[in-house]
């Protein structure tokens, strides 16, 4: 049976939880749409700058978030 | 630098990866294995999923299509941002269903189905064979980049690589039938692998980018000119193949037979996605990125006709930098064999256990528990079916590279497997969303998208059917795949919408959905299994020892000693999980149900359970913890009890016994000694009834050494005199003296005398006791008609000795195995045994004496008693033996 509510460690878990999910339809949308939209303006150089950018950036917050989901405490129950 | 320097470097590479892989697995072997347990080398092992495609096959991708060779890589790095979130979730349930496999997977969510196993596994086998070809092709093609004009080729080199590395992946994919499918030795390899292509791609990456042009500014401009001139064309994004081939390397990045391998099978915990869910798109990132520069550099600098897909050697080729294109052409050589290795290693484990295993179990109809008089060994046939399996499947690989006749484009080939295996998509992840998925939909879904590929794709690859054709402006692969998707899904959620899944498949699917240990299975009705029933199976196909220490600790979980626990419901769900470690689910239920002949659980019963579980979980959850002990030490105190009512009624039938074991003799000796006071006894009969007292005190006097002897041990005061000596000369000399005192019956004895050559530090005649008492117990009592002994020795991993004394007689009764080592438990009428029973129970108290233990293993086919022997004798206690010298 899961809690209604949380104390101060368990919500922050929760939330860091909801970004990993949140941060793939992000990357997804930055890599997918300009590209289909604006082909003639991503097909080159920009488009391989727009991508390396995007990216990294990916890169460096998913490192952060799971630096800090395993930083947090364990949760009883975290298969949220 | 010549072809035949570089192939002579390969065979060198392999054979030290061979001694890599070779170490990893001793270490592993020995139990330390935990420093190549690293979240690192998780990461660097998933790096197979950049295999010669990208090594060579990318640049080639990226001069003729531009920018659209990212989508290969793009897809896996949206995945891994979900890490946390998808692919954990996809870990814990392969882990808690022990998955071997793709193909077990979705066989197990959807009711362990043997026809969906080997449905996924068909498709895995057809998908793969041409990403083994662009292997094998990559190799004879980056060979001939080396190869001066006028200087041929032999013609077979794509057929040596795939021996070469058949022979890698039989010899560090097939040593052993593990309970798990983890092989250390090949990740490691792999491991190591990853970082020399990374370094090799880094380092011809890094000359091109400063040495060639000037820098990443240079690389850019050169790509904004490739917009106005004539090849530029081939450069616009096209949308529809944009976010068809992200999807496809996204789904490939898990379904692929060696993503889902080094991914799923491999991974030991979760916790390694954290790292892996970062380090491995940057690992990505960092090789794709500089497949740019090495792309435009070469349109701009290599003579127009030169094959784009071989750029990356030509380039340092072209500039004398002969070392550097060696140290390329080893790497791309890394990512083609690690490639094959792991996709051989996961294929083979499928088509074993999802086609040809099942195979046999229908042609044998004979059950499988019996200790057959010719116990066959499923695990070798097992082994030997991965064998032939891997052979098949490089094979294959070879067939097609020489079919298409090595032309194709590297990167054209891959996606044809890519949009093969991404028909297996729909169904993995339905079944791990939707509690509604049922197998029939996944079955035709799959069918229906495999077919559509099948045509429109795979036979266009081969040029054996046309591809097919889509109105102008929808590009033809684009269209077929996300046409054979589309109708995949289709039909998966239209046949489940109607369909009313088995109880079977809705416990899966519950346990798949929701992530939680299937402990109530459907073996719920179990009607008659034996627990030593299933001791021989698992015996049979994880070996004896495996098998008897698997029994132990469930037994000791239970509170119970020995070997056979209860068939509890969560023992047999377990147990089974357990086998399908090895042999996958499918195959795993149908031996369960061969062994036991058991009935499925029908709609009412399943409801039952789920009506009572979801009452009960709350007050269970508080309970279990309580009453799961106070369960385990009542069944410890029924047995003591049990032991305990027996031994007491033993107990005076033993005092009675005693007493008229002391004065049979003592009648016999008073009687005769009465006779030899008559005067006139003639001098033969004086001598003869001499003998027969003589006889009679040596019978009492042997008694009463056997009392004291273990009086003398059990209260503790005994000496411990140690040495060195050679186990077969003790058991040589045991057998002399078993047999002085046999009963006259011919006895086959089978050693491995090579085997017992083995020093042990031990008492001796401590130990020579106990083995002339268990040979002359097995002579005594064997029942066979042709009785044989067995004799086996070995080193246990531990350490110590391990001697197993066999009979092939019929074994002792269960209901008689708790009794045998206590003191006067002679189990069968007294007539036939010389001795007041106290044999065995000298012999208990003697290995405890020499820090050991003797015990009866259960379901070995006849009486079977193993002697344990730890590496050295305890020490001595001091206090003991103090105070033995104070009272003495």
């Amino acid at each position: 049976m899961r809690r209604l509510f949380l104390g101060r460690d368990a919500y922050r878990k929760r939330r860091l939880g909801d970004a990993a999910r949140v941060l793939p339809v992000l990357f997804a949308v930055l890599v997918v749409l300009p590209p289909i939209w604006l082909p003639q303006y991503f097909s080159y150089g920009r488009g391989a700058v727009w991508l390396a950018a995007s990216w990294a950036l990916t890169i460096a917050a998913t490192a952060a978030l799971h630096r800090a989901i395993g930083r947090a405490k364990p949760e009883d129950e975290d298969d949220a | 630098m010549t072809p035949e320097t570089l192939g002579a470097a390969s065979v060198v590479y392999v054979a030290l990866m061979f001694l890599l892989a070779h170490a990893a697995d001793r270490a592993a072997a020995a139990g330390r294995w935990r420093w190549m347990d690293r979240p690192v080398i998780y990461t660097l092992s998933l790096s197979v999923y950049c295999s010669a495609w990208t090594f060579y096959g990318a640049v080639g991708y990226a001069t003729r299509s531009g920018l659209e060779f990212l989508t290969i890589y793009l897809g896996p790095g949206i995945v891994f941002a979900g890490a946390w979130w998808g692919l954990r979730r996809l870990v814990r349930v392969a882990r808690l269903h022990r998955v071997t496999s793709i193909a077990d997977l979705i066989s197990s969510r959807f009711g362990k189905s043997a026809a969906l196993a080997a449905l996924v596994t068909l498709i895995g086998v057809l998908a793969s064979t041409p990403y083994i070809a662009l292997q094998l092709q990559s190799v004879s093609m980056a060979l001939s980049a080396f190869a001066s004009s006028g200087h041929p080729l032999p013609g077979n080199i794509a057929l040596w690589v795939a021996v070469g590395l058949a022979a890698f992946a039989i010899l560090f994919g097939t040593r052993n039938l593990a309970a798990n499918e983890r092989h250390h030795g090949v990740v490691i390899a792999i491991a190591v692998e990853a970082v020399i292509k990374l370094a090799a791609f880094l380092a011809v990456g890094a000359y091109v980018l400063w040495g060639m042009a000037d820098g990443p500014a240079d690389v850019l401009a050169r790509i904004d000119r490739m917009a106005v001139s004539a090849g530029g064309e081939g450069w616009q994004i096209r949308p529809e193949r944009w976010f068809t081939l992200i999807a496809l390397s996204g789904a490939a990045v898990m379904v692929l037979p060696r993503m889902f391998h080094v991914l799923v099978v491999e991974a030991n915990d979760e916790s390694r996605l954290r790292q892996a869910g970062w380090a491995f798109p940057a690992y990505l990132a960092a090789m794709s990125f500089l497949v740019l520069p090495i792309a435009v550099v070469g349109m701009d600098l290599l003579p127009k006709g030169s094959n784009p897909d071989l750029y990356v050697l030509a380039l340092p080729l072209s500039q004398g930098r002969d070392t550097l294109a060696a140290l390329v052409f080893l790497g791309g050589f890394s990512s083609a064999m690690s490639m094959v290795v792991v996709s051989a290693i996961a294929l083979s484990t499928m088509m074993a256990n999802h086609w040809l295993v099942p195979l046999w179990l229908w042609l044998r109809q004979t059950a499988l528990s019996e200790p057959a008089q010719a116990r066959e060994d499923l695990g070798t046939l097992m082994l030997n079916a991965r064998r032939l399996a891997i052979v098949a499947v490089i094979g294959a690989g070879w067939l097609y590279h020489r079919t298409t006749g090595g032309t194709t484009a590297l990167a054209a080939m891959g996606t044809v497997a890519f949009s093969g295996m991404a028909q297996v998509l729909p169904a993995m992840v339905a079944g791990l969303v939707w509690r509604g998925a049922t197998r029939r939909g996944a079955i035709a879904g799959i069918v229906a998208g495999a077919l559509i590929w099948g045509r429109a794709i795979f036979l266009p690859s081969l040029g054996l059917a046309a591809p097919p054709a889509f109105p102008a402006g929808i590009d033809a692969f684009a269209g077929a795949v996300l046409l054979a998707l589309a109708v995949n899904l289709l039909l998966l959620v239209l046949i489940s919408l109607v369909d009313f899944p088995e109880p079977t498949e809705r416990l899966q699917a519950l346990s798949f959905v929701h992530a939680i240990a299937p402990d109530a299975s459907a073996s719920e009705t179990a009607p008659a299994i034996q627990a030593e029933a299933l001791l021989t199976l698992a015996g049979r196909i994880w070996g004896n020892d495996h098998a008897l220490e698997v029994f132990r600790k469930a037994a000791e979980g239970q509170g119970k000693s020995g070997y056979l626990p209860d068939l509890t419901p969560r023992f047999l769900a377990g147990f089974e999980r357990h086998l399908a470690g090895t042999v996958g689910a499918a195959t795993a239920s149908a031996l369960m149900a061969r062994v036991g002949g058991r009935g499925s659980v029908t709609v009412a019963e399943l409801m039952e359970v789920a009506g009572e579980a979801s009452r009960a979980r709350e007050d269970n959850r508080r309970l279990e913890l309580t009453s799961a002990e106070l369960a385990r030490t009542a069944a410890m105190l029924r047995e003591s009890n049990e032991k305990l009512t027996v031994l007491s009624a033993q107990k005076d039938a033993f005092l009675g016994q005693i007493s008229h074991e002391l004065r049979t003799p003592m009648t016999s000796i008073r009687a005769f000694s009465e006779i030899l006071m008559e005067p006139d006894l003639p001098a033969a009969d004086r001598s003869r009834f001499a003998g027969i007292i003589q006889d009679e005190a040596g019978r009492m006097t042997r008694l009463l050494d056997d009392l004291l002897d273990l009086s003398v041990l059990e209260s503790g005061r005994a000496q411990l005199k140690p040495g060195i000596v050679n186990l077969h000369d003790l058991i040589e000399r045991a057998l002399a003296a078993g047999g002085a005192s046999a009963a006259g019956r011919d006895f086959a004895i089978r050693r491995n005398p090579v085997a017992e050559h083995l020093p042990v530090i031990t008492d001796p005649d401590r130990l020579l006791q106990v083995l002339i008492n268990v040979i002359s117990n097995a002579r005594k009592y064997c029942d066979a008609s042709e009785p044989a002994i067995r004799i086996d020795a070995r080193r246990s991993p531990q350490g110590g000795t391990e001697i197993d004394i066999h009979d092939n007689g019929s074994g002792i009764r269960p209901e008689n195995r708790a009794l045998i080592f206590e003191k006067f438990a002679r189990l069968d009428d007294p007539s036939r045994a010389g001795g007041a029973g106290l044999g065995l129970a000298i012999c208990k108290e003697i290995m405890g004496f020499l820090g050991g233990s003797i015990s009866y293993l259960p379901g070995q086919g006849g009486a079977c008693f193993r002697i344990a022997l730890p590496p050295r004798p305890p020490r001595p206690h001091r206090g003991t033996e103090s105070a033995e010298n104070a009272t003495g």
